[in-house]
């Protein structure tokens, strides 16, 4: 919780809040469908509208997004 | 007048990259596009010349990996691992959406390892442009070793630099100089593993082992077959794949990890050399000497751009067509603004019906003039303006609605918004163990269940896609409006806003009740939870008009077809039952009453006038007699005796029942059926006058009228939620490859109809 960084689940981020992906992990399936789609550790997304499913944003593409299994782990930028 | 063969080459690509929108410019065919992932459920075939040759084109369903999670993904690994009989490929062109560069390079790196002759094809460069971003296409061919080619397809730009390029490769080809790019984006330890398998001398498997001697090419492409399978954990274990996997394995690789993490790797490494970096925060970029000019051809000397930099969205913010995203998809206002265009939607079918209605009834009437007037009476001028004529007519009347409902699903296709509304239904659908996907299949059910069934191929799990197929033809069809239309039109006069309600209203019937047996299905049979859901939201885009339009104006021409064969058809079978036989003998007598009455009548002089109203009176009561009777000793009016008893709870008569019997091999006949059946009891009546006919029905004992609000409901929710279209129960057993489904299909969807509509006109009958 150390000055302006904290880790996260993407499903926490707020609307229009963007943060970059730590990790993605889970059952292995899941795991690799999002990998596979760009969720790197090292890259950058973008929250549309959260909640179950949520919209984030990745690499300009908008993804609907409820995945079940998978968490992505993200740190907020700022 | 023998074309020469140029080569076979398939289009693969990430979904909704304008594989479609290509293979119709190159083909001239004209498949569905839409702006939604998953248009393209099953390979396409087609043909075109170029160049003096004859090309082979297939068209396969959009796919994020090479590794495939559901049935339309499996078919294009199959085909491109050249397992699909008749469409082996020769030449890949994998379309590449620019504006989208880093996920659909993911793509393009498994393909170039198959190490088949590849051509790249960029789509969507526009997006970039509006964006404000470049990219160095010529840079981009250098990197990646192979033809680049960028297009925009809509405005026909490209097509013949991309065809040039393919010749270049067949020449190549030809002269045997073609050489794969050796991709090999991979760790070493990969290749180490294959190498072991692929030792010198050994066959590789598919490849006689003196052929791999003399071809270097044909042994290449064997290898990177081998690799993809080694890859791929969804295929069996077995010969040197399985070896090449179990290597892996034993060394502690993490296959999903290694091939997803090394391939973006490559990704990157080649954007980085193109200048085209892809994230937002590098800023603007120099690299792009021009503004992206689809058309040119990175062999070429004429190189374009586009690279990378972003446009005004900051990280702090959303775009302008993120918020509009962002309140199309709110659980309220997303969910309002849906409703809404539904509504629009039956709105806009009951604005047409009236105009297109007295247009079409006009016609007719003058058709069967002209009939009457040319033909001798006799059996035949009777088959062609009651059979014919009276029946079939009746049904085209419901053409203009029909055309308005393609167009309207065609431009929530076209527009993208049909993501989005898998996005809203993904929360309801969720809960009862489906996701949003199986919403897109559902929408296009609207329209038609056949091509609904098929689009369910998108759908991962096998048994949500089960489902799916099983609740897909309780979506009302095209077919059913004309049902509503008529019971609505002549039961519930009104307003065009209160008509289309009641229309809506049949349609969410149809919905709700599919959700029901989703959420029974799923929690008292297979008991699992919902599946992820992973879909793309596509750029919203203004519709291509004239493609909608065109597209809504073949489907009704389909539909046009369909009136004049199979419904034809069955309509004529059910007019024979009803007017044979034909025992005129029966009454001699009645005719010849009938023929004094109207001599006196034509011989009584103008001011009688009380004496001519009851003559007439007395005349068309005869008629209506005659009339009765011989329906009543038809084949029809005989088979009616049997159907009355099981109808009757319904409040149905026995000619309600005759016709929707008679709807089971496909709905529509339903109108047409009660056209033939209702039209004789008045003979004197305008044919298509269909609804002042059943108005003025009665039951023979009572007298009341047949037509009745709980009656009119009744039949809307029977053939709202009945299994009656035999290509329906066709297409499921082609998708599910078992008699049982489409046999539990039927079953289930007319018990519940049957109760449907019992409980509609008795709990109708006691509440009105």
């Amino acid at each position: 919780m150390g000055g302006s960084m904290s880790f996260l689940n993407l499903a926490q981020l707020p609307a229009g809040a963007a943060a970059e992906i730590v990790e993605v992990s889970g059952v292995e399936s899941s795991v690799a469908r999002l990998r596979e789609l760009g969720f790197q550790a090292g890259r950058t997304v973008q929250m549309v509208r959260p909640g179950s499913p949520c919209i984030v944003k990745l690499d300009q593409c908008k993804l609907c997004l409820r995945p079940c299994g998978a968490c992505v782990v993200v740190k907020t930028l700022g | 007048m023998n074309t020469p063969a140029g080569l076979r080459f398939v289009l693969v690509g990430n979904p909704n990259t304008g594989k479609s929108t290509l293979f119709n410019a190159l083909t001239g065919q004209r498949q569905s596009v839409a702006n939604y992932p998953g248009v393209t459920v099953s390979k396409k075939l087609g043909t075109a010349i170029w160049q003096g040759r004859s090309w082979e084109v297939v068209d396969l369903p959009g796919s994020y990996s090479l590794v495939p999670r559901s049935p339309d993904e499996r078919v294009t690994r199959d085909a491109l691992l050249g397992e699909v009989a008749g469409v082996e490929p020769e030449v890949v062109v994998c379309v590449v959406d620019t504006s989208n560069l880093r996920r659909n390079l993911y793509l393009l790196s498994q393909v170039l390892e198959l190490q088949l002759p590849t051509v790249v094809a960029l789509t969507k460069s526009d997006l970039l442009v509006q964006r404000g971003e470049r990219l160095d296409v010529a840079a981009l061919g250098r990197a990646l070793g192979v033809p680049v080619v960028a297009l925009n397809v809509p405005l026909g730009q490209g097509i013949d630099a991309l065809q040039a390029e393919l010749d270049a490769v067949r020449q190549m080809m030809a002269a045997g100089d073609w050489r794969a790019a050796g991709h090999r984006p991979l760790p070493p330890e990969v290749y180490a593993a294959l190498a072991q398998v692929d030792s010198a001398g050994s066959a590789v498997e598919g490849v006689p082992a003196e052929s791999c001697e003399r071809s270097s090419e044909r042994r290449a492409r064997a290898v990177g077959r081998l690799l993809r399978r080694a890859l791929d954990a969804s295929l069996p274990d077995d010969g040197q794949a399985g070896r090449v996997r179990q290597s892996l394995l034993q060394q502690g690789v993490d296959l999903g990890a290694l091939e997803a993490d090394s391939r973006y790797g490559w990704v990157d490494a080649t954007l980085r050399t193109v200048g085209a970096v892809s994230q937002a925060a590098s800023g603007p970029s120099a690299s792009g000497p021009t503004a992206t000019d689809a058309g040119s051809s990175a062999t070429g000397a004429g190189s374009s751009a586009a690279g990378a930099g972003s446009a005004a969205t900051g990280p702090a913010g959303l775009s302008l067509m993120d918020r509009v995203d962002s309140y199309l998809t709110h659980g309220v206002f997303g969910g309002l603004f849906f409703l809404a265009i539904m509504f629009a939607l039956f709105f806009a079918v009951f604005q047409v019906a009236e105009p297109a209605g007295t247009w079409v009834d006009a016609g007719l009437s003058g058709m069967n003039g002209v009939v009457e007037s040319v033909m001798d009476p006799g059996v035949f001028r009777d088959l062609l303006s009651e059979g014919v004529i009276g029946g079939v007519g009746n049904f085209v009347v419901f053409l203009p609605q029909i055309f308005v409902l393609f167009l309207f699903i065609g431009l929530l296709e076209s527009t993208g918004y049909m993501a989005r509304a898998a996005f809203l239904m993904d929360r309801v659908f969720s809960p009862l163990g489906l996701s949003g996907k199986s919403f897109v299949p559902l929408l296009s059910s609207f329209a038609c269940a056949i091509p609904g069934i098929m689009a369910t191929r998108i759908i991962e799990r096998p048994r949500d896609r089960l489902l799916t197929i099983m609740i897909a033809p309780l979506m009302s069809c095209s077919a059913r409006l004309p049902v509503y239309s008529l019971m609505i039109s002549t039961l519930f006069p009104g307003q065009v806003w209160s008509k289309a309600l009641i229309l809506l209203a049949m349609y969410l019937l149809g919905v709700v009740v599919a959700l029901v047996i989703v959420a029974i299905w799923k929690k008292l049979i297979w008991r699992e939870g919902s599946p992820e859901f992973v879909l793309e939201l596509p750029e919203f885009q203004f519709p291509q008009v004239w493609d909608v339009l065109r597209r809504a104006g073949e489907r009704s021409w389909e539909f046009v077809v369909r009136a004049g064969t199979v419904i034809m058809a069955l309509t004529l079978l059910i007019w024979a039952a009803n007017y044979f036989p034909r025992n005129d003998a029966m009454f001699v007598e009645q005719e010849q009453q009938l023929e004094t009455w109207l001599s006196q009548l034509v011989a009584t002089p103008p001011p009688a006038d009380a004496q001519v109203v009851a003559l007439e009176e007395q005349i068309a009561r005869l008629e209506l007699e005659i009339t009765a009777q011989r329906q009543e000793h038809s084949y029809l009016g005989q088979a009616g005796k049997w159907i009355a008893p099981v109808v009757r709870p319904l409040g149905w008569d026995w000619r309600i029942g005759c016709a929707a019997l008679a709807s089971f091999p496909a709905r529509e006949v339903i109108v047409t059926t009660l056209g033939i059946l209702y039209e004789v009891q008045d003979p004197e009546e305008n044919v298509a006058d269909l609804e002042l006919a059943l108005k003025q029905a009665t039951w023979p004992d009572s007298g009341l009228p047949v037509f009745t609000i709980p009656v009119a409901l009744s039949i809307m929710v029977f053939f709202a939620l009945c299994s009656q279209c035999a290509s329906t129960l066709a297409v499921i057993y082609q998708e599910t490859r078992s008699i049982w489904w489409p046999i539990l299909s039927f079953v289930y969807m007319t018990v519940l109809a049957y109760v449907g509509a019992l409980l509609t006109y008795q709990i109708g009958t006691w509440w009105l």
